[in-house]
């Protein structure tokens, strides 16, 4: 009796501390997701969660937490994934960057020699046992920062981004799918070997890149038996009109039906437009209507071909912009943003939320 | 993209990998109002030389100008061809027209097969294996117009 009561005390004081949830969040299905980065300030992740959603994609750069062979940071990791948390988001985390002590750039994945391989594998170790189900995170650092608050472990783990853009894989040459796909199997076995349960989630590819999104899937796929160490396809179908986003999400869907059964899930994990002003040479930049108007459309067109193309999630880039050029070499990123720096809210803010809260 | 925002948030003073020169996201993006998912402005262009010789030999003609461009053109998603003993065509005659799946060790389908299945799946091939219809319903149209004359 003395053991129920306390389990009903306990329950009731989790239930106490737990953050309230708006019930309107309550209908929605946790379809619809944010990728952002942090840091956040004190407004951001309430604001996050009262639009609906229940997952927030975020980048966990190896380097960052690991600068030296020597050195754990987590700090800035802890913070992130227990504010999420706190509020009741999961945290989706694509992992990436090498650290310098073994790459000269963040953008060379760590393959080439046993000692850049084992690194990653005890990198990827540590990330699941502190942040996975039963992760040393959730007893320690998340109680005392949020106390009585619902663990959320990371239960998906995105491996690297983008490995079609010079900009994060290097180098860009006929091997790449190959490499990445080794990649791919070496991040499954550490993960898997720590969380049975976990699923792996390819890097979101570039829609329009060289090569494209689907042709580097085809030859990801021609890699003998890849398929067994990825659960999740994703694409970032980055694109100037409807019909081009459209014609992207069509081809990944034809190489995941083709090499796949088309039972893969496949993962919007970047959907963005700009809404600064258009023009020819920025296309991905749409003006603030415009930037409503194109996430209607690609949201709605999604939405119509969920289940022909076994979308399961779409992740919009990105939250809130950053300071003005804090984007280098992405005339779009500046201003993805669904609010402005400043937290002012544009009109694809209230957009998003609609979708967000329905599905 | 984000992790440019993170990167540059994070407390990291070496290694950081600098912008891009070009945006990369928008570089291989088809022409405004466009949709055809070609990399680039310039129009796909035919190297019948990466072919062997035998199979050059058989694509004469309209619609055989029309098949070398589809399996030789990169633009509509031939495969790069590596050169085995130092040129196309090879001591014996037959190129090395390799496909990046064979340049890896895996397994791949033929070159030219691979370039048409690739060509199919854009709409200029898809435009391309129209015009070859197309022409293969008017050569029919002509040799059954020519039998019904030559048997008057």
């Amino acid at each position: 009796m003395r053991r129920a009561t306390a389990a009903l005390l306990a329950v009731a004081g989790i239930g106490l501390a737990a953050p309230a949830i708006p019930n309107a969040a309550a209908a929605s299905t946790g379809f619809f997701g944010l990728s952002t980065a942090p840091p956040f300030d004190g407004r951001d992740v309430p604001k996050m969660r009262s639009t609906g959603v229940q997952t927030v994609r975020v980048p966990i750069v190896w380097a960052s937490i690991q600068p030296r062979r020597d050195s754990l940071r987590w700090a800035g990791t802890d913070k992130a994934v227990g504010d999420l948390a706190a509020r009741g988001i999961r945290t989706v985390p694509f992992v990436y960057g090498s650290p310098p002590w073994l790459a000269h750039e963040l953008k060379r994945p760590p393959l080439g020699s046993a000692t850049k391989e084992n690194a990653w594998r005890r990198f990827l170790t540590r990330l699941v046992q502190r942040y996975g189900p039963r992760g040393t995170y959730w007893d320690g650092g998340y109680q005392r920062d949020h106390p009585g608050a619902q663990a959320l472990p990371i239960t998906a783990w995105q491996i690297w981004n983008e490995p079609n853009l010079r900009a994060f894989f290097l180098p860009q040459t006929k091997a790449t799918p190959r490499r990445y796909a080794k990649l791919v199997r070496i991040s499954h076995n550490a993960i898997r070997a720590v969380d049975p349960g976990a699923r792996i989630v390819l890097a979101g590819v570039v829609g329009y890149a060289e090569p494209t999104a689907w042709a580097f899937l085809r030859k990801l796929y021609a890699v003998k038996g890849i398929k067994r160490y990825f659960d999740v396809a994703a694409v970032h179908p980055y694109s100037a009109t409807i019909d081009q986003f459209r014609t992207i999400l069509g081809n990944v869907h034809h190489v995941l039906a083709t090499h796949h059964e088309g039972k893969t899930p496949l993962w919007l994990t970047e959907v963005g437009w700009g809404s600064a002003h258009h023009t020819n040479r920025e296309p991905l930049n749409k003006g603030p209507q415009g930037q409503k108007r194109m996430l209607r459309r690609s949201f709605n067109l999604v939405l119509d071909n969920r289940a022909r193309w076994h979308v399961a999630r779409l992740f919009w880039f990105d939250w809130r912009d950053p300071v003005h050029g804090g984007h280098g070499g992405c005339n779009f990123c500046d201003s993805s943003g669904l609010l402005r720096h400043s937290h002012q809210p544009k009109p694809s803010y209230r957009a998003f939320r609609g979708f967000a809260l329905s599905n | 993209m984000a992790v440019v925002v993170a990167v540059l948030a994070a407390p990291v003073t070496t290694a950081v990998a600098s912008p891009p020169a070009v945006d990369q996201y928008t570089t291989h993006l088809p022409g405004a109002g466009g949709n055809s998912g070609l990399a680039s402005s310039s129009a796909p262009v035919a190297q019948p030389g990466q072919l062997p010789a035998s199979v050059r030999a058989d694509l004469s003609g309209q619609d055989g100008q029309v098949l070398a461009l589809i399996a030789t053109a990169p633009g509509l998603g031939a495969p790069a061809v590596t050169h085995g003993g130092g040129e196309a065509s090879g001591s014996n005659g037959n190129g090395s027209l390799a496909t990046p799946a064979a340049v890896e060790g895996a397994s791949a389908s033929p070159a030219l097969t691979t370039a048409v299945a690739d060509a199919a799946g854009s709409p200029q091939g898809l435009a391309l294996l129209g015009v070859l219809a197309a022409i293969g319903v008017a050569a029919a149209g002509v040799r059954l117009v020519r039998r019904r004359r030559s048997s008057l």
